[in-house]
């Protein structure tokens, strides 16, 4: 009994998947499939319910039958609730777009309630065999509702890029999986990691090394980091902007919650410190990379949903930047899933904001199309800069303290290099490109960019010297962390 | 050399000259000579299982792999149905010297973990009823069978994405 309410989460959103075809194949036939997004979203929102219920009440829930496959702690529930709402804010905003692209069909919401409960899969898993599951199960439904609209040729191609790079990416993953348990013995992450703790990897350990890395590489696609991130301007432009959004956003969210935890238990960094290809150097490389290739590429967009993707990259290497700097507290204890909360929301903002533009039979989101438009729709264009600015990290916005905390964690953090590492980040400025799409909407957005990044710049190096531990994130977030002390679970 | 390592040889090239007649010429310049290569390499493969006491993995290799999928594989070739014309003489580009030597590099990469492995290897003794039909089901229904349910949500979303790509638009 006890597994069926720790799973609810997962077969409430399945069991909305088939729910939803069985009404699309009763429906009357001349009837438009676009109510179906709203009781898709429903189903998400129960499940988030549901979530959120498992994580007041379920600590005490345990079950033999899913030890050691799936883990229902506060870490797969907060990541699982990010997901399950992001997916609601992007079902709401669907069904309005596909009927302006006359692409509106209700499999498409069978497919997004399925790549949900996929999603919930992968963030729960504690097993590599069920990790691969729910990866799958999320990915396959993103490639057919990306190929969704039968009139884009872009957003076929967009298909037929994603699903083949993903399934080169898949087995990546898959291969790592054998090698580990090649080595191991087991596919748990958990014994995984106490094997290396007893039998740490010394000299070359070509074979850690290589597993460690074919996993990083399958999971680094799914998060489109720097250099696995050719995929995304393409497919981001070319997939309907609700299954951008969807991209940008829950698989996102899913990607970091499975990067963090498959790391972070497999290979701690001190029983992978005597071999030369630590993680933690991996993921800072990655880390580097990823956000000044993000930062740079987007300045010369002139695509909103291009600028956009670009944003998203840079994005995943700010994350990838606290994964870095995450002790052997756990990814939920750092600022990280704080920062990806406002990442989300203000990605669910600007690109619902693009939605309702280009939503027409000929949909064109030129930077150019932008232009006056805060003077057209006062409204949405305020919402606009409020979730630009936000992205950018600019006060008081929330993508400022997320941000902040980030930085100040990493600054905290006894890893190597911190301070150069967040000087560098510093100086990567965030979202500039973001903040162009603003045109119309604001004046001169940039030279306010700078004027906030100098004041946080000094007010982060002032803190440096002063002791950070005046401004916690857990005093920001009281509610959430007195919930979070057994972070992992089993 | 004992009679079981002979046999694996026999198995392990057959398996590796199947996978190589694939892409190499002269079968692999038809794509239907190119899948029946394929089919010998998986059914040396299903040989080498047996030798693991993978006895119901090995059925289902030749069952579901060299039966079903290869299957599928002459259909897509029968439907693409494609003209000695369109299947020009392959092109030597950099793209391809560099996918060669990285190829070989990951396999010298694999190939030399797995022999410090092998140093390290004890043979385990394994019950009677290792891999047969009836131990791999009780695993499947008993640990995994959540898991082994939700696949049926993968496959099912593999069907409804087909649908939504391929049928008619309604009018």
């Amino acid at each position: 009994m006890n597994d069926i309410v720790l799973l609810s989460p997962i077969w409430l959103s399945a069991l909305t998947g088939l729910l939803v075809m069985l009404i699309d194949v009763l429906a009357a036939r001349d009837q438009r499939p676009g109510y179906l997004g709203y009781v898709t979203a429903t189903g998400m929102v129960v499940s988030g319910a549901l979530a959120l219920f498992l994580w007041r009440h379920g600590a005490a829930l345990t079950s033999p039958f899913l030890k050691g496959v799936f883990s229902f702690g506060p870490y797969t529930l907060f990541f699982g609730l990010i997901v399950l709402m992001m997916a609601a804010a992007s079902l709401i905003i669907a069904p309005d777009y596909l009927r302006q692209q006359d692409a509106d069909q209700g499999e498409f919401y069978v497919l997004a309630a399925f790549s949900a409960s996929g999603m919930l899969v992968f963030v729960a898993a504690t097993d590599l065999v069920a990790v691969f599951l729910g990866l799958e199960t999320m990915s396959l439904s993103i490639y057919a509702m990306t190929a969704s609209n039968p009139r884009s040729a872009v957003g076929a191609e967009a298909g037929m890029k994603y699903f083949v790079l993903g399934g080169l990416a898949s087995s990546f993953l898959l291969l790592g999986t054998a090698f580990l348990y090649g080595i191991t013995g087991s596919t748990n992450i958990v014994d995984i990691g106490n094997y290396f703790m007893v039998n740490p990897p010394l000299g070359a350990a070509i074979l850690p090394s290589f597993a460690m890395a074919l996993v990083i590489i399958g999971l680094g696609f799914k998060i489109a980091a720097v250099p696995f991130h050719f995929w995304t301007p393409d497919v981001y432009q070319g997939a309907p902007t609700p299954v951008t959004v969807w991209m940008a956003g829950a698989v996102k969210a899913a990607g970091f919650a499975v990067f963090g935890r498959l790391l972070l238990t497999m290979f701690h960094a001190n029983t992978f410190m005597h071999i030369a290809f630590n993680y933690k150097l991996v993921v800072l490389a990655l880390a580097l990379l990823t956000m000044t290739y993000g930062n740079l590429v987007g300045i010369v967009q002139t695509d909103v949903k291009r600028i956009l993707a670009y944003s998203s990259i840079a994005h995943a290497g700010y994350i990838l930047l606290g994964v870095y700097a995450v002790g052997t507290s756990g990814l939920l204890d750092s600022s990280v899933g704080f920062y990806l909360l406002t990442y989300a929301v203000a990605t669910i903002a600007s690109f619902g904001v693009v939605t309702l533009m280009g939503g027409s039979m000929n949909e064109d989101t030129s930077l150019d199309r932008f232009a006056g438009f805060g003077r057209r729709h006062p409204l949405l264009g305020l919402l606009l800069t409020i979730s630009l600015l936000s992205l950018a990290g600019i006060p008081p916005f929330a993508g400022f303290a997320g941000k902040f905390y980030l930085f100040k964690d990493v600054l905290q953090s006894n890893v190597q290099y911190n301070l150069p590492v967040v000087i560098f980040a510093l100086v990567n400025f965030p979202q500039i490109t973001g903040l162009n799409s603003g045109v119309g909407c604001i004046k001169r957005p940039i030279c306010c960019v700078i004027f906030t990044h100098l004041m946080l710049d000094v007010t982060l190096l002032r803190l440096r010297s002063n002791g950070l531990n005046s401004l916690h994130l857990k005093h920001f977030l009281q509610p959430l962390s007195s919930n979070l002390s057994g972070n992992l679970g089993p | 050399m004992s009679a079981e390592m002979i046999v694996f040889w026999i198995l392990a090239i057959g398996a590796v000259l199947g996978a190589l007649a694939v892409v190499l010429p002269p079968f692999g310049r038809n794509p239907l000579h190119g899948a029946l290569a394929l089919v010998v390499s998986f059914i040396f493969m299903a040989g080498v299982y047996v030798q693991l006491s993978a006895f119901f993995v090995a059925v289902i290799q030749v069952l579901v792999y060299a039966g079903a999928v290869m299957t599928l594989f002459v259909f897509v070739i029968m439907l693409l149905n494609l003209t000695p014309e369109e299947l020009a003489q392959p092109k030597y580009s950099w793209y391809k010297v560099l996918s060669v030597f990285s190829a070989l590099a990951i396999g010298f990469i694999v190939a030399s973990g797995l022999t410090h492995v092998l140093v390290h290897f004890h043979a385990a003794s394994i019950p009677a009823t290792f891999g047969n039909a009836a131990s791999v089901g009780g695993v499947l229904v008993k640990k995994w069978l959540f898991v082994f349910e939700f696949s049926s949500i993968l496959l099912l979303s593999a069907i409804v994405g087909a649908v939504l790509i391929a049928r008619k638009r309604r009018s």
